[in-house]
């Protein structure tokens, strides 16, 4: 296929992915029950989901571990058992178990072997990497990792063969506020270098100041699939701070916004239009009182997440 | 696959299996040193001495020496090696390690081929060890060669090998090493009373029946014990005394392997 036209096919596309389990008693579990999804090239997409929403079935489906029952799903135009695909792709697991007596170099390198990176490649880029991820130098084997030493590890090999497309499962699971803060401009790094990311997480601050797209993964169905602007946008509603209360204000307000929801100094309402608001200051600023803040009230993706999730939003 | 044999040959170093296997082998070599000597005749023919006692001419003495090496090695030894090497095809299939291996630009069976093919170096390793140093030396003092004794470790090993199919196999199951450690010893005290079934399991059945599934069971399954036989054969006589327990474990290896491979690729992990 054409160079061009492969840039811009999705990085990873899915439809109607169906995964059912079947018990020893050849009962069936569904754990998806019709995904459709595209991830486009060069983005950051964040996968969310409650436990048992189905998160990890459709990562082991994307990494070739298992199949799906019925449906399709295509990672960098090709199948995801595809040996030559999963070359161009790192992968960073959630639970990854690395042998106890293991140090970080020969991790890397048979890593790095396993996924057909050329010798003299991997004596540069290990310590490289090492250093990137805050490894350099240390020189213990794993059994003496911490959980944040480790999730680096699992980085630094996860970028070893410098992937076209990265999965991440919970990244950031482990680290201090710093590491998290190094992951996060490394992911806009290699963003910006064009790569794409696949990022499955529960931080969803993280989430929410990372990616492109993100989708809320819900009993095996894309629940929703938006921006993190459209998921945090504004609520309407106005939050007007003032330096103190007393019944004049109170009443000032009330001739404006009718009742009103004061919470201590605060009142919180949603005005019709930008007219009502300067009204409500005028009014206010005649009482006299002093306006501390006016600022709008815009949902938080773990709001959003949790209506969602709950049913709320329905 | 040789990332993965490598990886696999320094995980049985780093967690000690490969060190005892090879130490007990060295405590092995040391005391057939100790106790072999070569004494001259006043006939001046040389004679190998087992401590104070004479085996014979050299010629004679030196094979039959070896061959007796090779029938504990075959028994004592194969049981250790399967207690070491089986870990590592458990290893490779662990929960949490194959999210990081089988998720690669690199075929699954090719990954357990490598596991399986460190297991056996391991086991060959050990088995020179152990009889190697002992061989030389006496090949040097009498001429008698190494070449049958090299033979004889290979058989050995094919019997082996014979036993770690059915632990990758069983390995699929990913339960842990206790099943796949099980079934490959179990298999090893089975075959002996297979090959003898006239005088072990056909004393006790009586039923044409029962005595035809024994048959074929015991043509299916490998044949470690008359492997080994066959190896102290070879090294005392320069013949194996047949080829059927060859050809029939042969099949059996490479049905099971390519079965378990084949079963790996299209397992949901």
């Amino acid at each position: 296929m054409d160079d061009a036209i492969q840039m811009t096919n999705p990085a990873i596309e899915t439809q109607d992915l169906h995964k059912k389990y079947l018990t020893l008693r050849r009962k069936e579990i569904p754990a998806l029950n019709g995904v459709s999804l595209r991830v486009e090239r060069g983005t950051i997409f964040g996968l969310l989901g409650p436990n048992g929403a189905g998160k990890t079935t459709l990562l082991k489906i994307l990494l070739g571990l298992c199949d799906s029952t019925s449906g399709t799903a295509r990672l960098l135009d090709s199948s995801p058992g595809d040996t030559r695909v999963r070359r161009r792709i790192g992968y960073l697991p959630e639970a990854m178990r690395i042998p106890d007596y293991m140090k970080a170099k020969p991790f890397l390198r048979y890593m790095g072997r396993l996924n057909g990176v050329p010798s003299s490649t991997l004596k540069t880029r290990i310590p490289e990497l090492l250093e990137q991820v805050g490894l350099g130098g240390v020189k213990k084997p794993a059994k003496a990792y911490s959980k944040g030493m480790l999730q680096r590890l699992g980085l630094a090999g996860a970028l070893l063969n410098d992937p076209e497309l990265l999965i991440l499962d919970e990244p950031t699971d482990g680290l201090d506020p710093l590491g998290r803060k190094q992951v996060r401009d490394l992911l806009q790094g290699l963003k910006a270098a064009g790569k794409t990311i696949f990022l499955n997480s529960h931080m969803l601050s993280e989430v929410e100041l990372v990616c492109d797209q993100v989708v809320i993964l819900h009993q095996g169905l894309v629940a929703r699939q938006a921006t993190p602007e459209e998921f945090t946008r504004g609520t309407g509603e106005c939050l007007v701070r003032v330096a103190q209360v007393s019944d004049t204000v109170r009443a000032a307000a009330a001739s404006v916004t009718g009742a009103a929801d004061w919470k201590e100094n605060t009142l919180r309402f949603a005005p019709k239009d930008r007219a009502q608001l300067n009204a409500l200051i005028d009014k206010l600023r005649a009482v006299p009182v002093e306006i501390e803040s006016v600022e709008p009230v815009k949902n938080s993706l773990e709001q959003f997440f949790l209506k969602v999730v709950t049913g709320e939003d329905q | 696959m040789f990332a993965a044999y490598m990886h696999s040959i320094r995980e049985a170093v780093n967690k000690r299996m490969a060190l005892v296997l090879i130490g007990l082998a060295v405590l092995f070599a040391l005391i057939l040193f100790f106790f072999i000597t070569i004494r001259t005749v006043p006939t001046g023919e040389s004679v190998i001495f087992l401590g104070p006692h004479p085996l014979g001419p050299a010629a004679i003495a030196v094979p039959a020496a070896q061959s007796e090496e090779v029938k504990v090695t075959g028994t004592l030894w194969l049981f250790l090696a399967i207690f070491a090497a089986v870990p590592l095809l458990v290893s490779a299939l662990e929960k949490g390690w194959v999210e990081l291996t089988l998720t690669k630009g690199v075929a699954r069976w090719k990954i357990l081929l490598g596991c399986y093919f460190s297991g056996l170096t391991l086991y060959a390793a050990t088995l020179c060890v152990a009889m190697l140093p002992t061989a030389i030396y006496l090949w040097a003092k009498t001429g008698v060669g190494i070449k049958p004794l090299l033979i004889g470790i290979l058989i050995e090993t094919f019997g082996f090998a014979s036993l770690m199919s059915l632990a990758a196999f069983a390995s699929l199951a990913r339960t842990g090493a206790a099943l796949p450690i099980m079934i490959a010893v179990f298999v090893d005290i089975l075959a002996p009373f297979l090959a003898n079934r006239q005088q072990t399991f056909f004393a006790l059945i009586t039923s044409d029946t029962w005595r035809g599934v024994f048959n074929w069971v015991y043509k299916i399954l490998p044949k470690p014990s008359e492997l080994m036989n066959a190896s102290t054969r070879f090294i005392q006589y320069g013949s194996t005394g047949g080829w059927f327990p060859f050809w029939t474990t042969g099949i059996f290896v490479v049905v099971l392997l390519g079965m378990t491979m084949w079963l790996l690729e299209r397992k949901s992990l």
